[in-house]
């Protein structure tokens, strides 16, 4: 298989140099497409001529799928350019990833040979009814004469309208509870026009391009064979298979902040204030300077979080919900602070920073579409006492293969996810050693810091009773499990830095003092400011980038 | 790992263990759990499995899926099962789903 750096190249080279106003692939194209709630039709076609759903189909079934942390970097490049035409084919995941976990040999053949000929599944698990309650979906299929009956309703399902086939959650059982559910996955051929509506398209401020639809089925009938695992085991399915899709999707967003900071950069050089380029006033200096670190932040931890669905598989209960919250709240509070520094030009429709609006609506998804930051936490809430417990019990260093810039990583393993974690969190157990080791003085308090933090969290998690964890959980109680995330974060960043290669800028002290200063900030919006000497090596390599035009990203690849 | 003041292998050391570590989940109980009463009876609800699952899995130190807590509804079931798999992990794994 052609190795992921030159998948990445071969990818930039056919969408092109985006800032190019010629590029029918390019900013300008994606916001004039915008405006006509489309994705620019030249850059469907690049992705089409790619094959890039391929990326999505597991090797074993002739795609390229082997790698979730690859996989994300790869799709960067297409979310650096429209997050919605991103989020449009990247969002071929959320259904086939309940197809490679739970589906039978013909199943995975059919959906991989869809994909492998460009052609598209959706997803149709949410109900607006009932939100991130996916146990208290409505939406039925009864057993009559071999066939599933199905009736209700589906809605806010990306690409409804052009999807080739479906997967769908059902409630097979009246009862209540995990074994209620079940998936189904069949042939959009069989969406008989006399017993489903197709909901007209919900129209959203962002992501314009995407279209979302949805369906409502009165006595449609689908065969018995449909059924995607056993019968009463979709809930679990869906829990276990989202945590994928929770990770991937706020990691491959991170390529919104790098546009957004971009784009920045670009007005702010060239903009002269009161006799001096606007970048050089402190105040943008800062904002540029802070959003280049929270977005090492996120990139840390997105690869921590990808590397470990592959390496410490039973962690992905933590990391799914700890990505969703974390990572979504950094990138739209920096796309939104750089906001205020762009002045005007974050306001304008045309023009050659006009991507800037469009970014700044795009990102707002991450924070509440798939599962909402909110019911993140609800979510860790309930395991925060053992996690926290066992971090005390049984510390150890985390491996290098989470962080590294190379690593290998065993086989994906989807169905051997689990839907809890039993305490096991190789960031959370690393971060009482992470003293232990030779820190640049810089850096050394600022551990100390976060350290002596997650000592505290530690004491008061622990010390929760288990009906303080429920989903009416006081504000304070829910604020802990906002706090692992951030240690969490942290733990990455400390990986990261110790385990890159000595002369790369990620094994020199600024940028981690700088992420752990931001880091601590998560907490009090008025926290530290970066000292002058950080913010001017994080300025320095921003701008070297910016000229070299690589990523402002962990790999600090090559960009068209 | 983890020391018991009770043989987590026998099912009914165990189900009194569990009787009073869901006891712990459960909102506005007024007496003692009933072994052979259906948990969801008592209002333990999905994210409370979650945590109680969790709980159980790092106390006894074998894998305790939530699912496990409704396909075993009852706490004598429950011990029975968990009993078993702590007994003898691999025939535990390889037994039939509960219908």
């Amino acid at each position: 298989m052609i190795d992921i750096g030159s998948r990445t190249d071969h990818l930039e080279k056919l969408l092109g140099d985006p800032w190019d106003a010629g590029n029918p692939a390019g900013f300008a194209a994606a916001v004039a497409a915008d405006e006509r709630e489309e994705t620019a039709a030249a850059a469907e076609a690049a992705l089409d001529n790619f094959g890039l759903h391929a990326e999505f189909v597991p090797r074993a079934l002739g795609g390229r799928l082997e790698r979730i942390d690859h996989m994300v970097e790869l799709m960067r490049s297409v979310y650096r350019r429209d997050p919605a035409l991103g989020l449009g084919r990247g969002g071929q995941l959320l259904p086939t990833v309940h197809v490679w976990t739970a589906g039978s040999p013909g199943q995975r053949r059919e959906a991989a040979d869809l994909l492998l000929d460009n052609r598209r599944i959706t997803c149709a698990v949410h109900e607006l009814a009932h939100g991130n309650d996916i146990s208290a979906s409505s939406f039925a299929a009864q057993r009559a004469d071999g066939v599933l009956r199905l009736s209700g309703r589906k809605e806010s399902i990306s690409n409804f309208d052009r999807a080739d086939a479906l997967v769908v959650l059902a409630r097979t059982d009246a009862s209540n509870g995990p074994r209620s559910h079940s998936l189904l996955f069949f042939g959009a051929d069989l969406l008989d026009p006399a017993r489903v509506r197709i909901l007209p398209r919900f129209r959203s401020v962002g992501m314009r391009g995407l279209r979302l639809g949805g369906m409502e089925a009165a006595g449609l009938e689908v065969p018995d064979r449909a059924l995607l695992g056993a019968e009463g085991t979709g809930v679990d399915t869906v829990v276990r298979a989202f945590q994928v899709t929770r990770i991937a999707f706020p990691a491959m967003s991170t390529a919104v902040l790098d546009t957004a900071l971009r784009v920045t950069l670009h007005h702010t050089r060239r903009r002269m204030l009161y006799g001096r380029q606007a970048a050089a006033i402190p105040m943008v200096r800062t904002t540029l300077a802070e959003a280049f670190a929270d977005l090492l932040v996120c990139e840390a931890l997105s690869r921590a979080a990808t590397r470990a669905l592959q390496l410490c598989p039973q962690a992905g209960s933590v990391h799914a919900p700890t990505m969703k919250y974390l990572v979504a709240g950094v990138l739209t509070d920096a796309v939104e602070r750089l906001s205020t520094v762009m002045g005007s030009e974050f306001y304008r429709r045309d023009g050659e920073h006009a991507v800037f609006q469009k970014l700044a609506r795009d990102i707002k998804p991450v924070a509440f579409a798939h599962i909402a930051r909110a019911a993140c936490l609800s979510a860790l809430l309930p395991q925060l006492p053992g996690l926290l417990g066992r971090s005390r019990r049984d510390p150890a260093p985390a491996p290098d293969a989470l962080f590294a810039a190379e690593a290998d990583l065993p086989e994906l393993d989807l169905p051997g996810l689990r839907s809890v974690a039993g305490g096991r969190d190789p960031l959370a157990a690393s971060l009482p050693t992470v003293l232990d080791e030779e820190l640049p003085s810089a850096v050394r308090p600022l551990a100390e810091e976060h350290v002596r933090a997650f000592t505290a969290l530690t004491e008061a998690g622990t010390a929760l009773r288990p009906r303080q964890l429920a989903i009416d959980a006081e504000v304070p109680v829910r604020r802990l499990a906002a706090r692992y995330t951030v240690a969490l974060a942290a733990a990455a960043c400390l990986g990261v830095h110790r385990t890159a290669p000595s002369g790369d800028f990620l094994a020199r002290p600024q940028w981690l003092a700088a992420a752990l200063t931001r880091l601590s900030a998560v907490e009090r919006p008025s926290g530290a400011q970066l000292p002058p000497e950080i913010e001017d090596a994080l300025m320095e390599e921003l701008v070297d980038r910016y000229d070299r035009r690589v990523s402002f990203g962990l790999s600090a690849r090559p960009y068209a | 790992m983890t020391t018991f003041a009770f043989d987590p292998t026998d099912p009914a050391q165990l189900q009194g263990w569990l009787v009073d570590r869901v006891a712990e989940y459960l909102p506005d109980l007024s007496e003692p759990v009933d072994p052979h009463r259906d948990l969801g009876e008592y209002g333990l609800d999905s994210i409370a499995v979650v945590a109680f699952a969790a709980d159980v899995e790092e106390r006894l130190g074998t894998a305790v899926d939530p699912a496990a807590i409704w396909d075993y509804p009852t706490i004598a079931r429950l011990a029975e099962y968990l009993a078993a798999e702590l007994a003898d992990p691999v025939s535990a794994d390889e037994r039939p789903e509960a219908a």
